[in-house]
């Protein structure tokens, strides 16, 4: 009956829940979803995590490779980050090329790399204006249903952390380059951390949601906190907020900050 | 890539399997929350997942249904990071669109397509790591996953990659020597692009009747029957490892169920 | 000094053009509306509203498509989509010159294309961008010399009735107390906006 109800009315069915404080999943308003993770599980890629957040799955795949760097900037390498929202992960996506969210996910990610300055590029060159690494971030979410983007930043973040790239020479006379076997870990600078909030009904703020509140929701505000200091405020039009609200998504933010870090934390030590 | 031998003298592998061994397989089903049907399968270290979204309406041009039977489309993509170079394009290249082409001839003998006319079912088999039998790893994944969705198979569809390695120099027993090259089974990466015959096969398990056989490079055809029996051997054996992981979800299933009523 | 500060805390002046093109039905300097509808994107209840970006040089890029997402949803919600159902709304922009402050300039573009359309809005926004220097200093409004100085860049949208926040963009890195800053900065500009806005309606009120 339940169930009826839910296809032929969903917005009543949801506010049926929110009057009495709770979500269709049990959460509180403010709740968010376990979160669970898993490093170094693709041995062919340099650095590889597998997120869960709630039902959310969202593995994150980096290669690196060897290129020249841009004229204008000669002493920089690259991160790429690309993410794929395949139609495995849902039926609302379709084969085809990259979707509109999808794009817009990738951009999303790159920002917050350059934003929070979590990799120097520098460090990434190793001989100014002829070798530098690209580090190709491949985020392939395999479930998905909701707050895709806190799982794709989550999972770069674990993955950037377990990658170790080899030492390489470049010998200029004879223009060759020799790829040693020892490996260094990557310097990783800062940590940010993501979450997003839904709001729906114009005045209900509810965290981590899932993919039918998102569906549901009139807007969305994903906030990055890295290091204490706010990397991304991203409310792409949607209702309006108060000011309050706002502040209270930004709080929560920052409260997340540590739990995550202790999952990432966690993750690594165990799997290393 | 001659100049190391797939069969060592005491008849190992290169991994320390025998011939006739297959690569451990972990499976799970019910992975996912939001397809139909989905699985996940390790067969050694190709690691696959498998969802299927249906029976539903068909999706884009009316004019590709069937009117008796159900249209079964598959799409396979390959990890940008699951092999070792980088992959550029992971889907939508010859590769990807043979093998998913392979995929729905498959399919399409295994379910009970007269069922669900005028509609569709979609399999979508994502390689996360490619470490040789990607296509057996596939069909593996994808019955369980069409398994989990309740879609009526006539029988359990399973895969093997056999190569057919040159016999060692020397012999650890005598009567082997006589039977010519030989077939191992469940090929890794490795084995397959050693330059041997390898021979893909793909079948009903319980009644032995071949879905698919490709072969590559070049087969003797006095060698084809021995290889291919091994090959069937080999299916029947991942048929087996399937059917208990089948069993033991439906298991776990009507505890869940009885623990929460 | 004081000269100087007060620079900092000015808009710079703005300028608009009503019916540039002859053919949409509402177009402000970057322009169009109402299109017919496409079936795939057809909503029962709602009209779809959707943007195109178009940069000056070069295709359309990835960057661009966020910037549709931020332009075509700050729209959709201010517009009363339920009025026209089973219709689409195109807001179509083209990037003329890049002085600094794109994204707020284009929000305000096509707000101004809207009203210009007679589309029935609940609200109008305006949307300001101020930029944080790296002693501290909130600059609004910057152009392209001073952009250069700023280590962070924030985009704000305000509502005209409540003044809530619409919209919101950031680049780079920084504090909650410049966070704040920026924003009650901003706020006080975005009223400059609406006025500039009431002007134009009061001048066009003829035509529109």
């Amino acid at each position: 009956m339940a169930l009826q109800y839910k296809t032929i009315h969903p917005v009543k069915y949801l506010r049926d829940f929110l009057a009495h404080n709770v979500r269709p999943d049990g959460r509180g308003l403010l709740k968010f979803r376990p979160m669970a993770l898993n490093v170094r599980s693709i041995s062919s890629a340099d650095g590889s995590a597998l997120v869960k957040i709630g039902n959310t799955s969202v593995i994150c795949g980096i290669k690196a490779e060897l290129a020249t760097p841009k004229a204008e900037e000669p002493d920089r390498g690259f991160i790429v980050p690309n993410v794929e929202l395949s139609p495995l992960s849902s039926s609302k996506f379709r084969p085809g090329p990259p979707s509109e969210e999808a794009q817009v996910a990738s951009q999303f990610v790159f920002d917050v790399i350059l934003n929070s300055g979590c990799i120097d590029t520098k460090c990434l060159c190793i001989v100014p204006d002829k070798l530098a690494w690209v580090l190709y971030c491949d985020l392939v979410c395999l479930n998905y249903d909701g707050s895709v983007l806190d799982a794709c930043i989550l999972a770069l973040m674990a993955a950037l952390n377990t990658v170790s790239l080899p030492e390489v020479e470049y010998d200029h006379e004879k223009s060759t380059t020799t790829v040693k076997t020892e490996r260094v870990p990557l310097k990783i600078l800062s940590m940010p951390v993501s979450t997003t909030h839904a709001i729906f009904d114009d005045e209900v703020l509810l965290a981590d949601p899932t993919c039918e509140e998102e569906d549901l929701a009139s807007g969305t505000i994903t906030v990055v906190v890295s290091e204490g200091k706010l990397c991304s405020v991203w409310k792409p039009g949607g209702s309006p907020l108060t000011e309050s609200q706002m502040d209270g998504c930004v709080d929560r933010a920052k409260n997340r900050v540590s739990s995550v870090l202790d999952l990432i934390n966690t993750a690594l030590k165990s799997s290393s | 890539m001659a100049g190391f031998d797939l069969l060592s003298d005491q008849g190992l592998r290169l991994d320390g399997r025998r011939s006739n061994e297959l690569r451990k397989i972990q499976c799970k089903l019910g992975v996912f929350s939001q397809p139909d049907g989905s699985s996940y399968l390790e067969q050694g270290n190709t690691k696959v997942l498998a969802a299927v979204y249906g029976p539903h309406e068909i999706r884009g041009s009316r004019a590709k249904r069937l009117l008796d039977q159900v249209l079964v489309n598959c799409q396979y993509s390959m990890a940008t990071f699951s092999t070792g170079e980088r992959k550029r394009r992971p889907r939508g290249d010859r590769k990807s669109q043979e093998m998913s082409s392979h995929l729905r001839q498959t399919f399409e003998a295994a379910i009970k397509t007269e069922l669900y006319p005028r509609s569709q079912i979609d399999i979508f088999v994502e390689v996360l790591q490619a470490d040789g039998g990607n296509y057996s790893a596939c069909v593996n994944a994808a019955t369980l996953a069409l398994v989990d969705a309740g879609i009526p198979l006539h029988e359990y569809v399973t895969s093997c990659t056999t190569v057919l390695a040159p016999p060692p120099a020397t012999s650890w027993d005598d009567e082997k020597l006589e039977e010519g090259e030989i077939a191992l089974v469940d090929a890794s990466h490795r084995e397959e692009t050693s330059g041997s015959p390898t021979l893909t096969v793909a079948a009903l398990a319980d009644s032995g009747r071949l879905v698919l056989c490709q072969v590559g490079q070049r087969l003797h055809l006095d060698r084809m029957n021995r290889a291919l029996e091994r090959a069937l051997q080999g299916c029947k054996d991942v048929r087996d490892v399937l059917d208990e992981a089948v069993r033991d979800h439906l298991a776990n299933c009507g505890i869940s169920e009885a623990a929460s009523s | 000094m004081a000269a100087m500060a007060e620079d900092q805390h000015v808009l710079r002046k703005m300028f608009c053009e009503f019916d540039v093109l002859s053919c949409p039905d509402g177009s402000a300097m970057k322009y169009r509306n109402r299109s017919c509808l496409r079936p795939n994107k057809l909503i029962i209840d709602k009209a779809c509203v959707e943007a195109v970006y178009r940069p000056k040089v070069g295709q359309p890029r990835v960057a661009d498509k966020t910037k549709e997402k931020m332009i075509g949803n700050t729209c959709s919600s201010a517009i009363l989509s339920t009025l026209y159902p089973r219709t689409s709304v195109s807001i179509i922009l083209q990037e003329m010159q890049n002085s600094g402050g794109l994204m707020a300039c284009a929000i305000n573009a096509a707000y101004l294309a809207l009203i210009r359309s007679g589309i029935a809005m609940k609200f109008l926004v305006a949307a300001v961008t101020c930029g944080i220097t790296k002693d501290d200093k909130v600059i609004l409004d910057p152009d392209l010399n001073k952009v250069k100085d700023c280590h962070t860049e924030l985009m704000f949208a305000f509502d005209s009735i409540d003044f809530n926040i619409v919209a919101v963009d950031s680049s780079g890195q920084y504090t909650e107390e410049q966070y704040q800053k920026a924003l009650s900065l901003c706020k006080e500009a975005s009223n400059e906006i609406f006025d500039f806005y009431r002007n134009l309606v009061k001048k066009y009120a003829c035509c529109i």
